[in-house]
């Protein structure tokens, strides 16, 4: 899951990279890299990426990982790219990288490979990790934006892209052979692509599945869990949170996202997709209060009833601690929920928690959400663009994403041939369902104004949770809202800033696929 | 000999104002200027860089707003409670602490709930209200109630939490004000009341609190405007839920500017908001001297 406002995931990632560049240093690999030829050996550099350098040694102990790689060598960029001439043309510039405050410090250490690498400079920007999306507005509509790259939440990829605040990426992608196919058809078209055109490189690659516990949930299904059918639909969802709420013992039955603002909106969206919704029509009509978006808002409402205390608060962080602290039953979350969980270090429910496929709503599709996540992009300020495209390129490679993974710190892979490996499946159990559901993903359109409607729905779907009104009046404010925005963005008469045939093929990608169980 | 320099009467006129020019100048930039700027943009419909022309349409669209004015009457209700509770508390403290010689000496230990860091307290309160389920286990623990208490999921529930968190951070901002204007308060007049045989209650109600009026009424209009600005407590705690019941004016214009990047619509609200902190500030101040004069 990618919303970390306070930077979590930011940091754990950069703290990957900070082993290596501490077991670079150590062995010797790490000097100066310089525009004059003193570059260490590419090879040498390659060689030192593996799961025993990146990889934390207490995860490596507990899963018995080997150094064998996480990934596949031939769609690693990294290992494919042809450094000499990375060298060659850009050794001696320099980029500037914004990022959390807190994190300056790891991240220098961990782009140290792409500097011995390429020869190009890293300089980060710090920006006071609590603020670090709002600077990065105040910044791009100074026009003068202080650094060359940035890595922010999806959604807020047409905001920023509409204005021409974000460089094409395209020439570089196939100058440089980024392995875009690589990547998941739902990330790569929604991360990457506005109006055809490639602005970013997906950085933080999720999905919304659900979660049970093992002990609770089989003692309520009267049998092991069967992650396709034992429970099929979201009805039986609602009767099981149900009864494991009544077992007490300070455990409620579900655990799920449900704050003010897009946190209410995006746990919506996952239930009312299964039951068919499309947000727009194809004349860009906000759908919300159709008969799916209304199943999905009842079915959202049941479930609040068998929820945890506090969940009209809950965003992803609360969401989160109650769901590692043993707090709930079931989950309704992002892949990581099921990561994390089997991480001692950081959850009290390790084993005793299974990822299901994602309950069916008779009538509608099999369309696990793509919500959230994030991208890096370059700024069209950048007087480095090249070089700044080739930093990302390097952060967002298979074997660090694989790291990424296998290290639990939040930060998700996106690539095919990283989610179908075996031994990375070994260490993140819902991996499988994962990589699977991918095939058939839902999303939402990054438009412009987009964050804003998702936040203004949200505040009324949180009112409703909180009985303050009922759920159609909420879509129907939903819904009035949404159309006031987008006028306001310049969507009228079937017509916007964003064609909706360039974002349809990405919105559900599952279209006549076969269902995965 | 050396001869005396003079200065030409201009320049010795001027002289203090040009000691004074680069702080004001610094002043007027980081209060004058921002402020300015936001009148001026609350008069276009802002997006990123592209600036239309709207005149007065930021302010009556968010006349007709209905989370403009839950946001308002959030803050009047929240802060409202919040400062009685503080003004109250404050003064019942300093009505027995005052003529202790021991708080003179140990002032300080009563200002530190003031001292943490605004966001570490209120991440401590969102702790012990919901994620750490610690109120509940105490009120559990006390038989008050039966199972862990959903305090955002109720309006009121909600509200209680900020107002819980305000009055502990901010009460000795009012206690150690009082109990200055009391200490500092001539006691020739208290001891002549005692001689006359007043009680120490009588003493207090009609002779002190009187004379600490002004003292009080600055001090209560300073935190009000505090109040009206709160933001720190809802950022972290609540983030407006339930359903908005906590969401006060700043986060209203935060919420605007920067999740739905309406800078004209949050600048104008910022200017309403302004307007009216000063018409109320301005009002009970006046109306208190006024009545302390007569």
């Amino acid at each position: 899951m990618s919303i970390r406002l306070g930077g979590l995931s930011r940091r754990s990632f950069l703290r990957t990279g900070a082993a290596f560049g501490a077991a670079a240093g150590a062995s010797g690999l790490w000097r100066p890299a310089h525009a004059d030829g003193h570059l260490p050996d590419i090879q040498t550099v390659l060689d030192g990426i593996t799961v025993e350098n990146y990889v934390r040694e207490d995860y490596r102990q507990l899963y018995g990982m080997t150094n064998d790689p996480l990934w596949d060598p031939a769609k690693d960029w990294i290992r494919t790219a042809d450094w000499e001439a990375i060298r060659s043309q850009f050794a001696g510039t320099k980029v500037r990288f914004a990022i959390g405050a807190a994190d300056q410090e790891s991240a220098a250490e961990g782009l140290v490979p792409f500097n011995q690498l390429s020869g190009i400079e890293v300089e980060l920007v710090p920006i006071p990790d609590d603020s670090i999306y709002d600077k990065a507005i105040a910044e791009f509509i100074s026009g003068n934006a202080s650094f060359d790259a940035l890595q922010f939440f999806s959604a807020w990829l047409g905001d920023f892209a509409a204005p021409g605040f974000l460089a094409p990426l395209d020439e570089y992608a196939a100058k440089w052979k980024l392995p875009l196919d690589d990547f998941y058809d739902t990330y790569r078209l929604n991360y990457g692509y506005v109006n055809g055109q490639l602005v970013g490189i997906p950085f933080d690659c999720d999905l919304q599945l659900v979660h049970l516990r093992k002990a609770i949930m089989e003692e309520i299904l009267g049998g092991p869990i069967d992650r396709a059918n034992s429970v099929p639909t979201y009805d039986e969802l609602i009767r099981i949170t149900a009864e494991a709420n009544k077992l007490g013992n300070g455990v409620a039955g579900l655990g799920m996202i449900a704050a003010r603002g897009f946190w209410a909106t995006y746990t919506w969206q996952h239930i009312a997709a299964q039951a068919g919704m499309t947000l727009f029509d194809d004349q860009w009509n906000p759908t919300l209060n159709s008969d799916a978006g209304m199943k999905g808002m009842e079915i959202m409402l049941a479930l609040a009833q068998n929820a945890i205390e506090g969940i009209a608060g809950a965003g992803w962080g609360e969401n989160r601690a109650a769901w590692l602290g043993g707090q709930v039953a079931s989950n309704i979350s992002w892949q990581d929920s099921g990561t994390q969980a089997m991480r001692p270090d950081q959850s009290q429910i390790v084993g005793d928690f299974v990822t299901i496929y994602e309950p069916r709503i008779p009538g509608g599709l099999f369309c696990p959400p793509n919500i959230a996540g994030s991208t890096s992009v370059v700024t069209s300020t950048s007087p480095n663009p090249e070089a700044a495209f080739l930093m990302l390129a390097f952060l967002t490679t298979s074997s660090i994403m694989a790291i990424n993974e296998a290290n639990a710190n939040g930060v998700a892979p996106g690539y095919r041939s990283v989610l179908g490996n075996e031994r990375l499946r070994a260490v993140s159990q819902p991996m499988e369902v994962w990589a699977n559901s991918l095939e058939h993903a839902w999303c939402s359109p990054r438009l412009p104004g987009m964050f804003e409607m998702e936040q203004a729905l949200g505040n009324e779907i949180n009112r409703a949770i909180t009985g303050q009104i009922s759920g159609k009046e909420a879509l129907d404010n939903g819904q009035a809202a949404w159309v006031a925005i987008m006028q306001k963005n310049g969507f009228a008469g079937g017509e916007g800033p964003i064609s909706f045939a360039s974002v349809a093929p990405g919105l559900y990608v599952g279209a006549g696929k076969p269902l995965p169980f | 000999m050396a001869t005396a320099r003079r200065r030409s009467p201009g320049l010795r006129k001027a002289f203090p104002y040009l000691l004074l020019a680069p702080a004001m100048l610094y002043l007027l930039a980081i209060t004058l200027y921002p402020g300015l700027f936001a009148i001026y943009q609350s008069l276009f419909v802002v997006k990123f860089v592209n600036w239309t022309w709207t005149g007065l349409g930021n302010y009556r669209l968010i006349l007709q707003d209905r989370e403009f004015w839950a946001a308002l009457g959030n803050t009047a209700i929240i802060g409202g409670i919040s400062l009685a509770l503080q003004t109250l508390i404050a003064l019942t403290l300093a009505y027995f602490a005052y003529r202790d010689p021991l708080i003179r000496g140990w002032r300080i230990v009563f200002l530190m709930p003031m001292l943490f860091m605004p966001s570490a307290v209120a991440f401590i309160w969102k702790l012990a209200f919901n994620d750490g389920r610690v109120i509940s286990d105490l009120l559990m623990g006390l038989g008050l109630v039966e199972g862990n208490v959903d305090w955002i999921g109720s309006i009121w529930l909600a509200r209680l939490t900020l107002i819980v968190a305000d009055v502990w951070q901010w009460t000795p901002f009012l206690f150690i004000i009082f109990v200055a204007g009391l200490q500092g308060q001539d006691q020739e007049i208290e001891e002549a009341a005692r001689l006359d045989g007043a009680s120490w209650p009588k003493i207090f109600w009609n002779i002190s609190l009187p004379m600490l009026r002004p003292i009080m009424v600055v001090a209560v209009t300073l935190r009000g405007i505090d109040i009206t600005t709160m933001f720190t407590n809802v950022f972290v705690m609540t983030q407006g839920a339930p359903g908005g019941a906590t969401e006060t004016m700043s986060y209203f214009i935060y919420r605007q500017g920067f999740r739905a990047f309406n800078f004209g619509y949050a600048s104008a609200a910022s200017v309403l908001m302004l307007i009216l902190t000063i018409v109320i500030a301005q009002t009970v101040v006046k109306r208190a001297f006024r009545s302390g004069k007569s």
